[in-house]
């Protein structure tokens, strides 16, 4: 399934969550040509902001991605509490909820390097460069060595 | 970008070494879209792809 990123922002939106898109999705907003199946974000800790996480994704309906279909599950701020790093299945596509991103950290370590870009006319907080080079370097997987190199060339190409 | 350490490590050695293949035109393309446009973009392609392998179904290539 195909995500919809329109609706996942507008219902992270809608419901005033604190979130910063992160993954091969902020990459090709910052205009790499690669593709990617899921929206990844990573979200704020605060109390107040699982609960606002959980009731923007309540009419989603998110279930855990590959997890047997019988398999109880409730995305609700005891799980979201409970947890760090969600896999999720919803209405909208799939939807990686993470609590930080090795090599760089949380939400809040995210938030002073992140862009804030237009998208679909709504302003979102979106990983920055740095912070994805950061990522990438850290990561040192085959494929993040080649996220890296496309990366530095967007760099050169944008001047930086 | 002012204010941030640039950081280099093993995978610089890796790069010069390597033919990285990435396609220029397609990032000066990409770079010419907003943000929107660019996940448009993208959501297009995967579309293309999903639409591919369902007419194809189960056949071996």
């Amino acid at each position: 399934m195909a995500i919809d990123p329109r609706r996942l922002l507008e219902a992270l939106g809608g419901k005033e969550v604190d979130f910063i898109i992160v993954g091969g999705v902020a990459f090709v907003l910052h205009g790499s040509a690669r593709v990617t199946r899921d929206l990844d974000v990573c979200y704020s800790r605060a109390p107040e902001n699982l609960a606002r996480l959980a009731a923007a994704l309540e009419p989603l309906h998110p279930t855990l991605r590959g997890a047997p279909a019988d398999l109880p599950f409730r995305l609700d701020v005891g799980t979201l509490r409970s947890g760090l790093n969600f896999t999720l299945t919803t209405e909208a596509g799939d939807l990686d909820l993470l609590g930080e991103i090795t090599g760089v950290g949380g939400y809040d370590q995210l938030t002073r390097g992140a862009s804030q870009l237009e998208i679909y006319g709504r302003l979102v907080r979106v990983m920055g460069l740095d912070d994805l080079e950061r990522a990438k370097r850290s990561a040192g997987r085959l494929k993040d060595l080649a996220d890296l190199a496309e990366l530095l060339e967007i760099r050169r190409r944008r001047g930086e | 970008m002012a204010g941030v350490e640039r950081v280099s490590g093993w995978q610089d050695e890796v790069l010069a070494k390597i033919d990285s293949g990435v396609d220029g035109t397609q990032l000066d393309r990409q770079l010419r879209l907003t943000p929107t446009e660019r996940l448009e973009e993208m959501l297009r392609f995967l579309q293309f792809l999903e639409d591919a392998k369902r007419s194809h179904g189960d056949r071996p290539a």
